[in-house]
């Protein structure tokens, strides 16, 4: 195995202020990456864009996110699992789940039951994803 | 906190005033063989004035601590080529490197690991999955800002 190259980067200059979140976005349709940004534009927030459920619990593994958007229909492993595995750890019960589905009426129960915090249909307005985030932060 | 050998008039300094810019800014070596966690490390340390540097194995690391002296380590100890473990053994053993503070992460469910790292040198010590303020506060009390 070849050993890799150094980065460097300059940090940003910011001044102490509140923390940022730290929000994992599993959902496997990048415009919706941009608009979930876009609508909790007013959280300061930094992201993960995740689009695979394998790769969403490689990352927990290395990380807790202060809240995770979850999409129930996830390639790969799928948000249900995700969602059951989360629940599962000890580390991870209590990181605040919103599931993002378009399923249709029907699952909010066995979601819930299962863990989630809230869910939002799909498709969703700003203002509903805002909401829900800022009652759940 | 160990005191950094390195430490000269071009010391770095946490500065947010005008004055800031005149200061070195710190240099955080960032060891993790995942790019994302990258990542996160440098958001969760954004307010600090660093320069951050990523490497993704143990012996870039050894590399490039050699040549640049950071002024703080984030170490991940399982990584290819040379583990952390290793890493942090060879720091310990070069009188330029044994000071530099080191901050180690590593996988939850190893119990014992906090000790022997500690006894190896290291600084701190995290649990994965961490959460980004509780790598900001084994920071903050490494360099000696809380």
């Amino acid at each position: 195995m070849t050993t890799g190259k150094a980065e460097t980067t300059g940090g940003p200059d910011r001044s102490l202020t509140d923390r940022r979140l730290l929000i994992l976005v599993a959902e496997d349709v990048p415009v919706i990456h941009d608009v979930i940004e876009l609508s909790l534009r007013p959280f300061k927030a930094d992201y993960l864009f995740i689009t695979d459920g394998q790769e969403v619990l490689d990352a927990l593994e290395d990380t807790i996110p202060d809240l995770v958007l979850l999409d129930i229909a996830l390639p790969g492993v799928d948000g249900w699992e995700v969602l059951r595995q989360m629940r599962a750890n000890p580390r991870l019960s209590d990181v605040p789940v919103v599931v993002i589905t378009a399923h249709g009426p029907g699952i909010e129960q066995d979601l819930m039951a299962l863990g989630a915090n809230a869910y939002l249909d799909k498709p969703f307005l700003p203002s509903a994803l805002r909401l829900i985030v800022k009652h759940l932060l | 906190m160990r005191a950094n050998p390195a430490m000269t008039d071009e010391t770095p300094t946490i500065d947010s005033n005008e004055q800031a810019g005149k200061a070195r800014r710190l240099r955080i070596l960032i060891v993790e063989d995942v790019l994302m966690i990258h990542e996160v490390v440098e958001r969760s340390l954004s307010d600090l004035k660093a320069e951050f540097i990523s490497v993704r194995d143990g012996l870039t690391a050894l590399d490039e601590i050699e040549e640049v002296l950071p002024d703080l380590i984030i170490l991940d100890l399982a990584l290819p080529v040379l583990d952390g473990w290793e890493v942090l053994r060879r720091l310990q053993s070069d009188q330029r490197t044994s000071g530099i503070p080191v901050v180690v992460m590593t996988a939850h469910g190893q119990s014992g690991l906090e000790q022997d790292v500690k006894t190896l040198g290291a600084s701190a010590y995290i649990d994965k999955p961490f959460r980004p303020s509780d790598l900001r506060s084994a920071v903050d009390h490494v360099l000696g800002l809380t």
